[in-house]
């Protein structure tokens, strides 16, 4: 008879009361209905459930303890010999130990688990919860008890031997305990939680095959000297894991060497107000779920790579200065992180400040100060360059705010209230530390004028201009416009069908430019008198508008602007692709 | 084929910094009854797990019936039936059992042979391995290791635990039987006495040290045990070699490893007895304290 066979059986017979402790415990789940206090309604339940619980438990404990002495205990009583002398092979004497713990730990979880498989184990967990199925439930718990075998087996073999070799176990334990994080860091910094999840999976099987594979090695080299079957043992596994982390390694530098040109354009930032850099991000293409993101100069095409980008990215109105939030594990805050604009080579830099998780920010117009309201409703603002929290203030919970600075030391936002509330307008003066409501607006203020005098708040009746800081309504506009926007020098261009509308900053209709007829989704300012109008329908057809001459100079069809888009060159999707594009040219130039 | 059913060269076997077995070269004829005498501690077990290809010796190498026992060990096993100083079966498993698992993993296994042993021993088949006495469990690995009819037996310690009985039945008749067969066996045993009539080579192995492996015949007699009612005169300058020199009486005691008449010649005036020696007595002329290895 094959060895392996031979030794399994004779496991199996010599283990063989581990089924009748099974059968004992399936017998102990059907009595958990009739316990006092469960109703007759509840009793398929309890016993499918207490029936899992038991197998669960039991299979790993069953697994921790065959681990821990399958092959670890017969070395240490030098009973191994027993096999060593015989004509079978050191694989076959592994393989075989280990086929029989397989099947004594599966063999259990089916017996003890056996109530809960005969009384419907998937209609009651689908009554119970949503979150597992029957099968993962099964699948989980028999994965569970076989790593629970194979780690008490690496245990029980380094701890018996009584070698000084474990203090190189523990040494390399934690090493690649911490390289795994380390390894791991980039791919949680890039969002790629789905990726992180199956590289886990990979690392769990490649490790689970290691240690089964070390096991025979073990046994071949170190057959019963307990010693060095430890020192083999330990030898393999880690050269195996080290080998594996390697490889991981490798897997995530390439991972994150991500280009500009792997993007899948799903997400992009935008681009600063003023100069002509602009912030890409997204999904990077055969890489799952990793997100990375670039500050692309439009211009001149440089690209430098923000590491860790996942929370919120925004410039200071004058563009010479981004910032960002690189998430802090474990803290519940993220790091503030800047690139100076206005240098040849921005270089991303730590500013040294942390800001609640997930909080959206705002910029002043210097690039000197950020605000952010938590989770807590608290509008704090920081000097960055100097690290200092200059003020901050309890604000009533709304549905939302929109927070922008009008000046470095005053701060104006509108707490967007929840249906048809109105939205309220505040002002906080960031010296004298106060609070001002100033008015209330109806709608909320999206559009506003460069000096943040003035606001537009649309309506599908026409347009409204506003005072930006009481919400009075200044002008109203009648038309069905579906685009609008304020212009450098003060104008208002609209879109209404077939025209593209240009109005004096008190509403006045100053021109009106025939374009083909759309349904404008967005209107860039392209710089020089050029306006871009970007519709809906047709699809993502960009029409450039010349408003001083009255009118369209190009139509370009399969390009999307990103958002805050401005100047000649436009950063534009184009497809799954970035695309420059050249407004004045019509030169497309991908992103590279 | 090679003539030598084992073959040690230069096997060194270290624990830490304590040495074992240092650079042993032996070799065990076929056919032949070969004993290893040594100390408690001298390194008998370390080098019969070395030759069974159980452990793996820093240095030098080990053939069985020619072949590397560390890389033809599951196939070389075929032939070698073993008995260790300590009983290693698994104590759960019944008499029967074992016999039954080993059945399955031998070619040329002899249930029949087994049958008849343990019945020549008086072992409890349905009994659990653990609950037998030492001696019992020494019989019944060695019915074990017979049944898979070897054509080496390799027994560390046979007689450790055994009655006088079984140990006189261990060497008058299982050894002998054996050796009549043309098998090999290699023992390590303290029993000298048991031995002495069996053994056809013997080696002694000191603090790890092989000091001595030849016939036993030869070596018995080569050595011889001089007793001088005086201390004797210019003995170091004469041709005998002396393994041990003490006070004796009077006199002196001197243990020589490498007697002939002629050489005694020059000391046939002087008052001295000579005789011959035991394989104990030469085990402890050799091995003990004060002795020249």
């Amino acid at each position: 008879m094959n060895g392996t066979l031979v030794i399994a059986r004779r496991e199996i017979v010599q283990r063989r009361f581990v089924f009748l402790a099974a059968a004992a415990f399936a017998l102990l789940s059907l009595i958990i209905p009739l316990l006092p206090g469960i109703p007759s309604t509840e009793e398929r339940s309890a016993l499918v459930i207490a029936s899992l619980i038991f197998a669960a438990g039991f299979t790993a404990t069953v697994a921790l303890i065959l681990g821990g002495t399958i092959v670890g205990r017969e070395l240490s009583d030098g009973r191994l010999s027993f096999y060593f002398s015989r004509p079978v092979p050191a694989a076959a004497i592994w393989f075989g130990k280990l086929a029989a713990a397989l099947v004594l730990i599966g063999g259990s979880f089916l017996i003890v688990a056996s109530p809960a498989l005969i009384a419907g184990v998937a209609s009651v967990l689908r009554s119970v919860t949503s979150l597992a199925d029957a099968p993962s439930v099964i699948r989980a718990a028999l994965l569970i008890a076989f790593a629970a075998f194979l780690i008490a087996h690496v245990i029980g073999t380094l701890v018996r031997s009584h070698s000084a070799w474990i203090v190189i176990d523990f040494v390399a334990a934690a090493a690649c305990g911490a390289a795994l994080l380390y390894l791991l860091r980039p791919l949680l910094l890039g969002a790629a939680l789905t990726l992180m999840r199956r590289s886990l999976i990979g690392l769990g099987v490649f490790t689970a095959l290691a240690v089964i594979a070390a096991g025979a090695w073990q046994l071949a080299e170190g057959r019963t000297d307990r010693k060095r079957s430890h020192r083999e043992l330990s030898q393999f596994l880690w050269m195996a894991i080290g080998a594996e982390l390697l490889l991981f390694g490798a897997f995530v530098l390439w991972v994150t060497s991500v280009r500009p040109s792997d993007l899948r354009a799903s997400r992009t930032w935008g681009r600063a107000a003023a100069g002509s850099w602009a912030v890409i991000g997204g999904e990077a293409r055969h890489r799952a779920d990793y997100h990375a993101a670039f500050l692309y100069n439009v211009e001149n095409g440089r690209a430098v790579r923000l590491r860790g980008i996942w929370g919120w990215g925004a410039f200071s109105g004058d563009g010479k200065v981004m910032y960002w939030t690189v998430p802090a594990p474990f803290s519940g805050s993220e790091a503030l992180w800047s690139a100076r604009l206005d240098v040849p080579r921005p270089r991303p830099m730590s500013t040294g400040v942390d800001i609640p998780m997930r909080s959206s920010f705002v910029v002043s117009e210097d690039g000197s100060r950020i605000a952010f309201t938590d989770f807590n409703d608290v509008l704090s603002v920081i000097d960055v360059p100097r690290r200092a929290l200059l003020a901050s203030v309890h604000v009533q919970r709304r549905a939302g705010w929109m927070l922008q600075f009008v000046r470095p030391d005053l701060l104006r936002f509108a707490a967007v209230g929840a249906g048809d509330e109105p939205s309220r307008i505040f002002e906080f003066d960031v010296v004298r530390r106060r609070l001002v409501e100033t008015g209330q607006s109806p709608k909320p203020l999206f559009w506003m004028s460069v000096d943040h005098a003035q606001a537009l708040s649309g309506s599908e009746s026409g347009f409204k201009i506003v005072d930006a800081r009481t919400g009075a309504i200044l002008h109203s506009v009648a038309g069905r416009f579906t685009a609008k926007r304020f212009l450098h020098d003060g104008r208002i261009a609209a879109v209404a069908g077939s025209a593209l509308e240009l109005f004096s900053p008190d509403g006045l209709l100053l021109r009106s430019v025939p374009i083909s007829k759309s349904a404008a989704a967005s209107l860039d300012d392209a710089g020089d008198g050029r306006l871009v109008v970007i519709s809906r329908s047709p699809p993502n057809t960009a029409q450039v508008v010349d408003i001083d001459r009255g009118s369209v100079v190009r139509t370009e069809t399969g390009l999307v602007p990103i958002f805050g888009a401005s100047g000649r060159r436009l950063l534009c999707r184009s497809g799954n692709s970035l695309v420059v594009w050249d407004t004045a040219t019509g030169e497309r130039k991908a992103v590279r | 084929m090679s003539e030598q059913a084992i073959e040690l060269s230069n096997v060194t076997v270290r624990y830490g910094r304590n040495l074992a077995a240092d650079r042993v070269t032996l070799e065990v004829p076929h056919g032949s009854v070969y004993a290893l005498l040594g100390r408690n501690g001298s390194g008998k077990s370390s080098l019969v797990r070395c030759l069974l290809g159980q452990q793996k010796p820093q240095e030098g190498t080990i053939a069985v019936f020619g072949q590397d026992v560390w890389k033809g060990r599951a196939s070389l096993m075929q032939r070698v039936g073993v008995v260790f100083e300590e009983a290693d079966a698994p104590p759960e498993m019944t008499v029967d059992q074992i016999a039954e698992f080993c059945g399955d993993l031998y070619t040329r296994w002899g249930a029949k042979e087994v049958d008849s042993l343990l019945e020549r021993f008086g072992i409890d088949r349905r009994a659990r391995f653990g609950t037998l006495s030492k001696g019992q469990k020494k019989e019944v690995l060695l019915a074990l290791a017979l049944a898979a009819s070897p054509d080496l037996l390799v027994l560390d310690d046979p007689t450790l635990g055994l009655d006088v009985v079984a140990r006189k039945a261990l060497f008058e008749e299982v050894i002998t039987e054996l050796a009549d067969r043309g098998i090999t066996v290699f023992l390590t045993t303290h029993d000298f006495a048991g031995i002495e009539a069996l053994a056809d080579r013997v080696a002694i192995l000191k603090n790890g040290r092989l000091v001595l492996q030849e016939e036993l015949e030869t070596l018995k007699a080569r050595f011889r045990r001089i007793r001088f009612a005086a201390k004797p005169v210019a003995f170091e300058q004469s041709a005998l070699r002396t393994a041990l020199m003490r006070n004796w009486g009077g006199g002196a005691e001197a243990i020589v490893t490498n007697y002939d008449d002629v050489a005694f010649e020059q000391f046939r005036g002087t008052d001295a007895e000579v005789s011959a020696m035991s394989l104990q007595d030469i085990f402890l002329a050799v091995s003990g304290e004060g002795a020249r290895s």
